[in-house]
């Protein structure tokens, strides 16, 4: 990249500090919540233990049917997803008394699971909404995903040697060893962090880059989307009571007509009015492409009303980028490899926003703003970190017959990531660390251990991976501890100054 | 597997034929004259590896692997590298090993 | 930019860049989506989404631009041109029935 100009090259240096600064803890927590969110479903299973029971997915989603039509019958809609061998239980999204809901419908019975939690939704949400109203909480997190795009190029093109520093790691050597790790981080899995990006961008487009929509639909959204997913038959309640026809021959029908492919998304709209539309999408976990294929029904009748297969190369285009995003199609290994690329985005801007601090504590002391940098880093690195691991916590622990139990679970979590901010920002970084580290250290190894004490074998991989968590921060908070008791080496920047 | 072999064995001979990683391989294998050849078997392999990956009706799913196992590759050479060559070289003796697996398997 | 990183001028480019590469570079890229998805010759759903996806590489083109730019003026009447270009391309085709 000899072609760049040095003062361009220095330009997008302070440009990628800059953006990367910004919104780094935004996008830190970001980050950490969509890499959980590629085992949604099984961290749904981990947090429901007592749901063991499974079903085909048609006789699943019948059943669930069956149990809204008794117990949400006020509702405008229910949105099903399907058990797909990975999950378990329906997950339904549903409006019941003005409140939205998001609950695990045992496959068999069709009623909520015992321990009500929003089990993965709760990082899947977190991911894109942030825990915001709507739309605040996803318009920052487009805002986010487009100034990480910005902080993406001009890193790259601020990287002197990408080719001759790409095995590069010097250990315990200050600035530079986080500088090799960001490095490193960033680079290994550059062409995927480019992709999740730009495609989590893509994914919130019709609110955060809707002129295109406007353009040529103006404000005749619904036609887009019509047009959009043809399949998707849209109707007004007609504002007169029928019940639901039975949905499972709907089910079947729309699965034989899918080729023999399994159903995924299952939306009931109006459910019990004479104008009710049974919509089933075609599973989207067989093919990168999201929304491959769709079929409405008639909720009264049983009738098709619309049938859809996606041919269209725009739109096929177009969901083959949020499916990339979306990941659901990754068979096994490759879940691990996106896996593995979100761990190094998330790592990259945790190292990053450290480095910012550590660059300048090492050329002169620290500003009022950096030096409150430094304690924000800790705290939100730390509090983000534990709020999920309490949420795991909260799971296990509180009772079962709790009302409203599911949002209690939230709360916790939430409390838990502000009570460690503080706490962060309150201490000296030095203990700080360590003090956030360790007690997540033990968070993860006792949510690990309660995990083998109360779920079946089947659930015993996530409680494993919570102990080699563990384990791993173990040994960086003994280092800390150690530094910590070491006798303070001299600053090189007083000593280069005193030189 | 074949190309999850040819990428990591790519990457080690890169990481090899800089002057600085030279220690991934025997000294007394005398490579260190020859760098700017390894560097070009290095560059085949790697582009072989990509080149069979996307050689297959898959190539979509595999063009994806082949970028996730970059870094996990990448990253067995870089940590090795710091805490012992060891590791990257039974690493590169389990990649041949992979290679002929799946040459010789269906 | 300015060497001296204390002096107002030095604020004063920053911070016209900082606008030029945040509000200027959407707007820039929200009428590019809207010229392309009313010029490409094809459906107006299909038009859509490449100029969709296309105007998310355009919004961090014009910012990184706006800072590499030889003065905050520059970038400004770059800004300034581009959204012109594009919001006339938009406005003159109208929107497709």
């Amino acid at each position: 990249m000899s072609a760049v100009r040095e003062g361009a090259r220095q330009v997008m240096a302070w440009l990628h500090g800059w953006t990367g600064l910004l919104l780094g803890h935004v996008l830190f927590l970001m980050c950490l919540a969509g890499t959980l969110s590629l085992f949604k479903p099984e961290i749904g299973r981990w947090m429901r233990p007592e749901a063991v029971a499974t079903a085909a997915p048609v006789d699943a989603v019948a059943a669930a049917t069956g149990w809204l039509a008794k117990n949400a019958k006020d509702s405008t809609g229910w949105y099903l997803t399907a058990p797909d061998g990975r999950a378990n239980t329906v997950e339904a999204a549903y409006d019941s008394g003005g409140e939205f809901l998001y609950r695990a419908l045992d496959p068999v019975t069709g009623a909520p699971v015992a321990r009500e939690t929003m089990g993965g939704e709760f990082f899947y949400r977190l991911h894109f909404e942030l825990q915001l109203p709507f739309p605040w909480g996803r318009l920052l997190a487009s805002l986010a995903a487009l100034v990480m795009l910005v902080a993406l190029i001009t890193g790259i093109i601020a990287h002197r040697r990408i080719f001759r520093d790409f095995f590069t790691f010097r250990p315990a050597k200050g600035q530079r060893s986080w500088l090799d790790g960001h490095n490193a981080l960033g680079v290994l899995s550059l062409p995927f962090h480019l992709m999740i990006t730009f495609t989590g961008l893509v994914t919130l487009a019709s609110l955060s880059m809707p002129w295109p929509i406007t353009a040529n639909y103006g404000d005749e959204l619904m036609a887009m989307y019509q047009e959009l997913t043809p399949g998707l038959a849209n109707r007004s309640p007609a504002g007169t009571r029928a019940p639901l026809a039975p949905v499972a021959p709907m089910l079947r029908e729309a699965e034989r007509r899918f080729g023999g492919a399994p159903i995924g998304r299952v939306y009931v709209v109006n459910p019990g009015d004479a104008a009710a539309v049974v919509t089933v999408f075609r599973s989207d976990a067989a093919q990168i492409g999201f929304t491959p294929a769709e079929i409405s029904f008639d909720g009264v009748t049983g009738k098709v009303l619309a049938e859809w297969t996606e041919n269209r190369p725009a739109v096929k285009t177009y969901n083959v980028v949020y499916g990339l995003h979306m990941a659901r199609f990754a068979p096994g290994v490759l879940r691990w490899l996106y896996f593995l690329g979100g761990a190094m985005l998330t790592l990259a801007i945790a190292t990053g926003l450290v480095l910012w601090v550590v660059k300048r504590r090492e050329r002169a002391p620290l500003s009022l703003g950096n030096r409150l940098l430094e304690r924000l880093n800790a705290g939100a690195i730390g509090g983000v970190l534990l709020g999920s691991v309490a949420y795991l916590w909260a799971n296990r622990l509180l009772p079962l017959e709790l009302p409203g139990r599911a949002e209690v679970e939230v709360s916790i979590a939430l409390w838990s990531a502000t009570v460690s901010l503080v706490a962060g920002a309150a201490l000296r970084p030095a203990i700080a660390w360590p003090a956030l580290l360790g007690a997540l250290a033990l968070g993860c190894a006792g949510a690990g251990l309660l995990g083998f004490a109360t779920s079946g074998v089947g659930q015993w991989g996530m409680s494993l991976m919570l102990v080699a968590t563990a384990t791993a921060l173990s040994l960086i908070v003994r280092r800390q501890i150690r530094a910590l008791r070491a006798p303070p080496a001299p600053r090189r920047g007083r000593a280069r100054a005193a030189a | 597997m074949i190309f999850g072999g040819l990428l990591y064995l790519g990457l080690f001979a890169l990481a090899a034929s800089m002057g600085r990683h030279a220690q991934l391989l025997p000294a007394h294998w005398g490579l260190a004259k020859r760098a700017a050849r390894l560097r070009l078997a290095a560059w085949l392999l790697i582009l072989a590896s990509l080149v069979i990956a996307l050689w297959s009706p898959d190539w979509a799913l595999r063009l994806l692997s082949w970028i996730g196992l970059v870094a996990v590759a990448g990253g067995i050479v870089l940590l090795s590298l710091t805490y012992g060559v060891r590791w990257a070289r039974s690493a590169a003796l389990l990649a041949i090993a992979l290679v002929v697996a799946g040459l010789v398997g269906p | 930019m300015a060497q001296d990183r204390r002096g107002w001028r030095y604020r004063v480019n920053i911070a016209a860049r900082t606008l030029a590469g945040t509000i200027g570079a959407y707007a820039v890229a929200a009428l590019f989506g809207a010229a392309l998805a009313r010029t490409l010759p094809i459906g107006r759903l299909d038009a859509v989404i490449p100029a969709t996806l296309l105007a998310f590489l355009v919004a961090p083109a014009v910012t990184i631009w706006a800072f590499l730019a030889r003065g905050p003026w520059l970038a400004w009447a770059g800004v300034i041109a581009l959204a012109a270009l594009f919001g006339a391309i938009a406005w003159f085709t109208g929107q497709p029935i």
